[in-house]
């Protein structure tokens, strides 16, 4: 197994472990900031206490329901008149006969900065636990709201519409109307074996009102999170781009650079571009090296190949179909050059492999084409199996396809490698004698 | 206590109204106030200190002019605000001097000076100290800054250039858990960041070398 193929099956093994573990490893997410909770249901009936003095009216009130149970606060007394207040209370004895249990009824304001803190069902806990009388206690407060509890009461209490006051502009139309439908409706409701309620929105202490909980990071699972999956697949996804980034990058300089000699300039396949601007380079240098060359040895051999090579460039022009023709001016022009430089009246051939890597070393079996061929030094270090990318292809009718399948001088001669008249064979393929 | 409460119990029930009505509502309070002119309600002890009573009487005894406080959390709807009662409890007191009624928390009040008495700009000074004053103040303090501003005798200038609003319990609150929240909110990106960090950079080094490794 190659070691990608490794290191894909060792991830899947990780998912497949991690994968149960899932539902622990949450997206980060903050709790919801949580209003502090109300007392748990291991403590059915939570006692408040109150600073000093905040339970004034809760005292004033249950004593006044011990003496009588009909209770109208002052600040609303306006709200019931005096026959309201007699129809309530015959509705009152009424139901209290009906229910087998003592009635309060309690018409008192209960704001939000009450010691209830506005909330009526504790205001009712808070009388019953006072006056210590079970019973069915009905409130009203200031906004015409209706509440009831039972306490230890046959019946079962729901939410009934008449709580609302149907007027908030006008609270207290019809409130002994809708007092007296209230306790109609309990006497006929749904029996029940009589129960202590629950409270279980005490009201907050005092000075705690606006108390939120201070909210928790969660630190284990983002860390976690990031730790077994995020990090391994933005690693795994960072190696593949920077892998495609450097070999786009490689690629687009491969297509503009090519002015390097040896191996690692030479491309395999040449633009005609390329091949003109490299071609023109190489017959200036030569041109240069020509005439302070009289007595070398290498200058017949170097000479000719020149001439062979300028007309060769002028000849092939821009035209695709003659690639292999400027690739061998280049050839021709850098032969010319090793000549003068090393004193050799006969070069060596270029890289059979490519023929821009120039001159060629040693000989070895390419595999390419049967037999030996000269070979760069670049080429002779590569195995055989890494030779056909490195091959010089030319524009052919069909496509692209290797230097030595082009029929012509250059296959013929390969490139000087084959025979010993190289450049008069080319001179004779240009129709120069 | 049990006593007083008692007291006054009697006292109000003798007022039971025929019918209902808020011109019945003032025959009551202007009883009250007859007898002691300042009111203050004892159903909003979360707002109101124990002493209120004596304080906000301490207060408006420095204004030096009759003045009348109720502090009350009856609000009605629309049509019988707080300027209505005091039109009702001047009518009822038939007595000259500053009218004042207020809910517990010191917000929502309305103040009125009725006679030709040393003229303390009420109006003014009230609405400086009502948009001076956090909105869940208390009553206590905000007829403090309305007498301290009423006596300054600059009300029109404090009502026009009014000092910044202190955030109410409930702002600062909110205002420290959302800091917290975003508190926590970072250190959670921090845990995430390092985790991700150490899962990915010893990954991305193993397979970089690997790499390096297979094309030298």
């Amino acid at each position: 197994m190659t070691a990608c193929k490794r290191t894909a099956a060792l991830l899947a093994v990780a998912f497949a472990i991690l994968l149960p573990a899932a539902p622990a490893l949450a997206v980060p997410a903050l709790a919801a900031p949580a209003v502090r909770a109300a007392a748990s249901a291991a403590e059915p009936r939570p006692v408040v206490s109150y600073p000093p003095g905040a339970d004034r009216r809760l005292v004033r009130v249950s004593t006044a329901l011990a003496r009588d149970p009909l209770f109208v606060d002052p600040e609303l007394a306006f709200a019931l008149g005096k026959a309201d207040r007699a129809r309530l209370r015959a509705a009152m004895a009424t139901a209290g006969r009906e229910l087998g249990r003592p009635v309060f009824v309690v018409v008192v304001p209960n704001p939000r900065e009450s010691e209830s803190q506005g909330r009526n069902e504790a205001l009712l806990f808070a009388l019953h636990d006072r006056l210590r009388r079970d019973g069915f206690y009905l409130m009203a407060d200031a906004r015409g709201s209706l509440e009831a509890v039972g306490f230890n009461v046959p019946r079962y209490f729901g939410y009934s519409e008449l709580d609302s006051a149907p007027d908030s502009d006008h609270p207290f139309t019809g409130l002994a109307d809708r007092l007296i439908k209230r306790l109609d409706d309990s006497r006929t409701a749904t029996t029940a074996p009589p129960t202590m309620p629950n409270l279980w929105t005490p009201p907050d202490p005092f000075g705690q009102e606006d108390r939120l909980s201070t909210p928790e990071a969660e630190l284990k699972s983002p860390f976690l999170l990031g730790l077994f999956l995020i990090g391994p697949l933005a690693a795994i996804a960072l190696y593949w781009a920077g892998r495609w980034a450097i070999s786009f990058r490689s690629i687009a300089r491969k297509e503009t650079k090519g002015t390097r000699q040896g191996a690692r300039g030479a491309p395999a396949k040449p633009t005609v571009r390329w091949l003109r601007r490299t071609g023109a380079a190489e017959l200036a240098r030569l041109r240069a090296m020509l005439p302070e060359a009289e007595g070398d040895p290498g200058h017949t051999y170097a000479a000719s190949a020149f001439d062979a090579a300028q007309i060769l460039y002028d000849d092939a022009g821009g035209d695709r179909e003659r690639t292999l023709d400027l690739v061998g001016a280049i050839v021709l022009a850098r032969q010319g050059q090793a000549a003068l430089a090393d004193k050799d009246p006969t070069p060596r051939p270029p890289c059979f492999v490519n023929p821009l890597h120039g001159p060629s070393t040693t000989r070895r079996v390419t595999k390419l084409v049967p037999g030996q061929s000269p070979v760069c030094e670049s080429c002779d270090g590569k195995p055989v199996k890494d030779l056909p990318a490195k091959v010089l292809r030319v524009p052919g009718p069909d496509g692209p396809r290797p230097h030595y399948k082009v029929p012509g001088v250059w296959r013929d001669t390969a490139f000087g490698a084959k025979g010993k008249d190289f450049v008069p064979r080319v001179l004779e393929y240009l129709g120069v004698d | 206590m049990e006593g007083l409460a008692a007291c006054l119990l009697v006292v109000v029930c003798a007022a039971i109204p025929a019918s209902a009505s808020p011109s019945a509502r003032a025959d009551q309070l202007a009883a009250l106030l007859r007898r002691d002119p300042v009111y203050v309600t004892d159903h909003a002890p979360r707002a109101l200190p124990a002493d209120a009573a004596a304080r906000v009487k301490r207060s408006v005894a420095r204004l030096g002019v009759r003045t009348f406080v109720v502090v009350t959390p009856v609000t009605y709807g629309e049509d019988q605000g707080p300027e209505e009662l005091i039109s009702l409890l001047h009518d009822r007191l038939d007595r000259d001097g500053i009218y004042i009624v207020v809910s517990p928390n010191g917000s929502g009040g309305e103040v009125r000076q009725f006679g030709t008495g040393r003229t303390l700009n009420a109006d003014d000074a009230w609405i400086a100290a009502d948009l001076e004053m956090p909105y869940d103040a208390g009553a206590v303090a905000v007829i403090d800054r309305f007498v301290e501003i009423a006596l300054s005798g600059r009300a029109r200038e404090r009502r026009d250039n009014l000092r910044p609003r202190p955030p109410s319990r409930t702002r600062i609150s909110l205002d420290a858990h959302d800091r917290a929240e975003r508190r926590a909110e970072q250190r959670e990106h921090l845990a995430f960041g390092a985790g991700t960090a150490l899962g990915g950079v010893p990954l991305l080094a193993f397979l970089i070398w690997r790499r390096r490794k297979t094309t030298r």
